[in-house]
């Protein structure tokens, strides 16, 4: 132990823990800090080896570190010091392995003899353990890294002497990388783009330097033609001069969307075409029936009172053919109105609901007047769509709302609106007759009309407003009780605050 | 010089024709009227091709057109007339089956006169051709 006294408080104090050996290995002195870090009192130390059979200590990796092994043992025997021999040993006092780094330094005297052996104990027990944790966190990263379904691949903005970006170097990717792309994380780690893609610009390496360059993230959808697929990329900088892109392979989506998209046209052409051809020969049947209408007329003065009944007969026959063939072309100009609104073009903006309603009611004031209409609008935030489209929505269910109140009582409309968190519904609520249960999806379907007889109508309101809000992607449902009115409710996305 | 404008009438529909011819005359519309079954033969016509009749010189002239036609459409034979500066004085009148307002319009930008959509409802038709007369009658029809 320390004979002076000043070097005897320091090794008291001190954190480290400091244990002397006599020349026969028997501990001579343990400080409190090595007592605490093997957790045994200073009389279980005194006296004992490092070979006692009590000690319970690993070397990092799980195997017995042998007593004969430890730095004490070996200085004692070579005379030699060693540093940083790292143990795990069990501390019965708390029931766990402490780490501690072991250095151990030969005192000899004059003559060289071997007085005795010091060791210092550094506890490293929470460094190491830290060291663990972080290990354990990369590799569960690295395990998700593997494992995700998008490629991420890690880079390295390369730049010129004047500070331009010029290339960009990978740095790691993860195995969807190769799954798509069909390169291995060898052929591509430590790469330029130039050299993994093969290619004499590297790709998007505007966009990309940017993120690197300033932070901020980017997100783009692309068509990358020597692979011939669709990818949609978010860029992000974990630092400065790197780039990570998250890259989702969306070949399949947009392929489907091609399709639809082309089946979309196709369609709306038959519809277009069809119409407008279908229309051409009623023009014939309309038009003829008439001028047999005026050949009976002319008719009619020269002939006997008989053939006059005759005449009658055959005006009545004209007048179904004529009723029919206009019918007929009343859904034909029907059909070429809904393909005209599946084919315009949508242009979305910011709407100011609240302007739209009230034009919308401006110009059904005559009839709100005449039918003494009691309107109620509330509060309509505003949203994103199309300004005559979303007028449109709002004529028709307006209109439709006027349409089917009911005679027996005062007629009472209420148009109102609220937020959620991504959409804007607006509701149409009026205390008109209703909706039977079975018929509150018919109603959207084309050419669809409750009461043909009574009221005016081509059956396509609803229709054309489901039409026009699914391209603003939005949504209407009803809720009705009949005899006591319908509520339409619908929704379109919100405006964006930035 | 003769001042009898011709109407030349391009239209597919041999029913058509007939309806247009007997609401014509009961307008009181008496002008001689020239019918082509397709774009192919109105242009021929006017650009003094082919076998057939040829246009004449001082002879005024007012086109009625059906837009689909086999062969060259009627938007085609628009856009033939009114880019040729030797007829595209000619007045030119869309009668046709859509209101589709983008074709309308597509008409208007190419320079048609006037231009009148076929009806079923009789009335309509007779009114719209009775407007013809009017227009036919008003409308100043240059010789060429």
């Amino acid at each position: 132990m320390p004979e002076n006294p000043f070097h005897h408080t320091l090794v008291e104090l001190i954190d480290e823990g400091i244990v002397y050996h006599l020349p026969d290995g028997q501990v001579s002195y343990g400080n409190p800090a090595a007592l605490r870090i093997l957790g045994v009192t200073r009389d279980q130390l005194m006296g004992k080896t490092s070979m006692d059979p009590q000690w319970k200590c690993i070397y990092p990796d799980g195997r017995d570190y042998p007593g004969s092994e430890h730095p004490a043992a070996i200085s004692l025997q070579t005379g030699q010091p060693v540093k940083d021999a790292m143990m795990g040993v069990y501390n019965f006092r708390e029931s766990r392995f402490r780490w501690i780094s072991i250095s151990s330094f030969p005192q000899k005297d004059e003559q060289g003899n071997l007085t005795q052996v010091l060791i210092t104990l550094r506890d490293i027990t929470e460094q190491k353990e830290a060291e663990e944790a972080e290990k354990e966190t990369s590799q569960t990263l690295r395990t998700l890294f593997d494992a995700m379904e998008e490629m991420v691949v890690l880079h390295q903005v390369v730049l010129d002497a004047q500070g331009l970006a010029t290339n960009y170097r990978l740095t790691d990717c993860n195995r969807a990388f190769t799954r798509i792309t069909g390169i291995s994380r060898d052929a591509a780690v430590g790469k330029l783009a130039t050299e993994v893609y093969g290619v004499n610009e590297p790709p998007y390496l505007h966009e990309f330097s940017q993120v690197g360059l300033t932070g901020t993230p980017y997100f783009f959808e692309t068509y990358f033609a020597p692979m011939e697929k669709y990818f949609a990329i978010s860029v992000v900088s974990p630092g400065t001069l790197t780039f990570a892109t998250v890259s989702n392979d969306i070949t399949p989506v947009k392929k489907i969307q091609q399709h639809l998209a082309a089946k979309n046209r196709e369609l709306e052409q038959i519809v277009y075409v069809a119409s407008h051809d279908l229309r051409s020969p009623l023009v014939n049947v309309d038009g003829y029936a008439r001028e047999l209408g005026y050949s009976v007329d002319e008719l009619r003065e020269e002939l006997s009172d008989g053939a006059v009944a005759a005449l009658a007969d055959m005006n009545e026959s004209i007048n179904h053919i004529r009723s029919s063939a206009q019918q007929m072309d009343k859904l034909l100009k029907g059909l070429l109105k809904l393909s005209r609104f599946g084919r315009a073009a949508i242009e979305v903006d910011t709407i100011q609901t609240k302007e739209v309603v009230d034009r919308v009611l401006e110009s059904l004031e005559y009839q709100i007047q005449q039918q003494e209409i009691l309107v109620e609008v509330g509060d309509l935030p505003p949203c994103r769509g199309d300004y005559v489209q979303v007028t449109q929505v709002f004529s028709n269910l307006i209109g439709n709302a006027i349409k089917y109140l009911d005679p027996q009582r005062p007629g009472r409309i209420s148009i109102r609106g609220f937020e959620d968190l991504e959409k804007v519904w607006y509701s149409v609520e009026d205390n008109g007759i209703g909706i039977k249960e079975n018929h509150r999806e018919s109603i959207f379907e084309i050419f669809h009309r409750l009461d043909p007889a009574k009221t005016e109508g081509e059956g396509l309101g609803l229709t054309i407003v489901r039409q026009l809000l699914e391209r603003m992607n939005g949504e209407i449902r009803v809720e009705s009780r009949v005899g006591e009115g319908s509520t339409f409710l619908f929704y379109l996305p919100k405006v964006r605050v930035e | 010089m003769n001042n009898e404008v011709i109407i030349l009438v391009a239209e597919d529909d041999e029913g058509h024709v007939g309806l247009i011819r007997k609401n014509l005359a009961r307008a009181g519309i008496t002008n001689k009227i020239i019918h082509f079954p397709d774009g192919q033969e109105i242009l021929d016509f006017l650009l003094c091709l082919g076998e057939g009749p040829h246009r004449e010189k001082d002879q005024a002239y007012v086109i009625l057109l059906d837009i689909r036609m086999p062969k060259v459409s009627g938007v085609e034979v628009l856009r033939a007339v009114k880019s040729n500066p030797e007829i595209k004085k000619i007045p030119v009148i869309m009668i046709t089956t859509t209101d589709d307002p983008r074709e309308i319009e597509n008409c208007h930008v190419l320079g048609c006169n006037s231009y009148i959509t076929k009806p079923v409802e009789y009335e309509n038709f007779v009114q719209a051709i009775r407007q013809l007369g009017l227009f036919l009658s008003v409308v100043q029809v240059p010789n060429l």
